[in-house]
């Protein structure tokens, strides 16, 4: 079966809005292409909950009036959800994809110019502090795999038990 | 199946139009400001029929390219194409794009734009 490349679009609401979760989560890397379509500086925040626990930030972007920004490599399974949110309504374009790669955030002014620290200090700000909790992200879902690795071994060796008592 | 490698080629111009559908393939596009003034180039994209979602709206200066790569498309997804100037802006889509998804304007010394 055909895995669905393009997962989600829409636009950014100024609440904290579900881009993706359940069903639609893809187990694997997804990543975000998010545009200001208006004509001022919108600041987008993307949040993630893992598993349904509290929503912990991974991303804040200031985004110039007609500029953009790249999210990639973030991990997402069947259970959790990424949000997004940005200071207006209605004016943020965004499309999520299946992704591979490292987590990285990268803000492009109007001009298509990489943003620095220099003229975007929220920017650095943002790949600093979220590479932190992006790892934990990271590791949180492979402690998840591991788990889920040993009920399934514990369910093997159950069977194999009953196998071995019809033999008798 | 062999997946092509080149997709699709022409100059954007004035309103949207389509540059790419009907393919299962992460793609990369190159657009090149071939004139002597800025043009501001704008890629949308529309996912199963829904409404068109801008990716990206740059102002190339003459000689600036913009670079997209790692951009999954379905058979039922469009990228959308235009520019403010007809013959200004030369295009090419491929396929087979690896890597996670990336935008950045090359400028016409082919270095990267960077504020």
């Amino acid at each position: 079966m055909a895995r669905t490349l393009t997962l989600a679009d829409g636009r950014l609401g100024a609440s904290a809005g579900t881009l993706l979760s359940g069903a639609s989560a893809p187990d694997g890397k997804v990543q975000v292409v998010l545009a200001n379509t208006g004509d001022s500086e919108q600041i987008v925040l993307l949040t993630f909950r893992l598993a349904g626990s509290t929503a912990r930030r991974i991303a804040r972007a200031v985004i110039e009036a007609n500029g953009s920004a790249v999210v990639t490599g973030v991990p997402l399974q069947p259970d959790d959800t990424l949000l997004g949110q940005t200071t207006s309504a209605d004016v943020v374009d965004y499309l999520v994809t299946r992704g591979e790669g490292d987590f990285s955030v990268t803000v492009l002014g109007a001009d298509g110019a990489v943003q620095s620290s220099d003229t975007n200090a929220a920017a650095t700000v943002t790949q600093t502090v979220d590479g932190t909790s992006l790892q934990a992200v990271e590791d949180a879902t492979v402690h998840r795999k591991l788990d889920e690795m040993l009920v399934h071994l514990a369910r093997l060796v159950e069977l194999a038990e009953l196998q071995a008592l019809r033999m008798r | 199946m062999v997946r092509a490698l080149t997709l699709a080629d022409g100059r954007l111009g004035l309103s949207a139009a389509t540059l790419l559908s009907g393919t299962e393939d992460a793609v990369a596009l190159s657009a090149t400001n071939i004139s002597t003034d800025a043009v501001i180039v704008t890629l949308t994209f529309s996912r199963a029929g829904s409404t068109a979602r801008r990716l990206v709206r740059v102002t190339l200066g003459s000689g600036e390219s913009l670079e997209l790569k790692g951009l999954p498309l379905q058979p039922d997804d469009v990228l959308y194409g235009q520019a403010t100037a007809t013959n200004a802006v030369d295009y090419v889509v491929t396929g087979r794009s690896s890597g996670r998804l990336a935008v950045v304007v090359l400028d016409a010394n082919g270095a990267l734009k960077v504020a």
